[in-house]
């Protein structure tokens, strides 16, 4: 996508262009074309954990 | 933490110890995946995990000739090793710590640029998420 939209070469891109601005400028022609792009969540793991512990804990021996 | 986007992405390669680090890019992130470097991979449970070794590994990737990374890197795990071995005889023992606080920063400034697309479903702007 970036090579496409920059006319950059494959070598400069694989090489030297630094990954987080690959990252950035590909987030700019997502955006550009329209994409809707957020933050990315955390793994379905990790929010399946955090919502099961996030549940008040009941203890039965009080009923 | 709260996280400087701009500074992190205009930040010049780092010179430490006498060695250059070249920044990381898509092609030295996709040997770090084929050596299974751990700051890169998913962990293995049944391993413990080395990090001075995956830091040696980033040092020689990002610091040595590029011919001679891509050669080793292509030929076998055990050559890969054996010249980051070799390598690593080069690097002062007292830089460890400021590379492993430069592959944090560059790790940290690939998160902070890092997306996922939210699927439009033919919806208008106005119901795009926030910050999108």
């Amino acid at each position: 996508m970036i090579a496409e939209k920059t006319g950059w070469r494959e070598d400069f891109i694989l090489w030297e262009l630094p990954l987080h601005r690959a990252l950035a400028y590909q987030h700019c022609a997502l955006w550009s074309g329209g994409a809707w792009t957020v933050e990315p969540q955390a793994t379905p793991e990790a929010q399946l954990y955090s919502s099961l512990t996030s549940f008040p804990i009941i203890d039965d021996e009080d009923e | 933490m709260k996280s400087d986007r701009s500074k992190n992405l205009l930040t010049p390669a780092p010179q430490i110890s006498g060695l250059t680090l070249r920044p990381l890019t898509s092609g030295t992130y996709a040997l770090l995946n084929r050596v299974g470097n751990i700051f890169v991979t998913p962990a293995n449970p049944d391993q413990k995990p080395d990090h001075i070794w995956a830091a040696l590994e980033w040092i020689f990737i990002h610091s040595a000739p590029p011919q001679d990374v891509l050669r080793v890197a292509h030929d076998s795990p055990e050559a890969f090793k054996s010249a980051v071995f070799a390598y690593s005889e080069s690097v002062a023992v007292s830089a460890v710590p400021k590379l492993i606080v430069e592959i944090e920063r560059s790790l940290t400034a690939v998160h902070e640029q890092t997306v996922d697309v939210v699927p439009r479903h033919d919806s208008d702007d106005k119901d795009a998420p926030p910050n999108s």
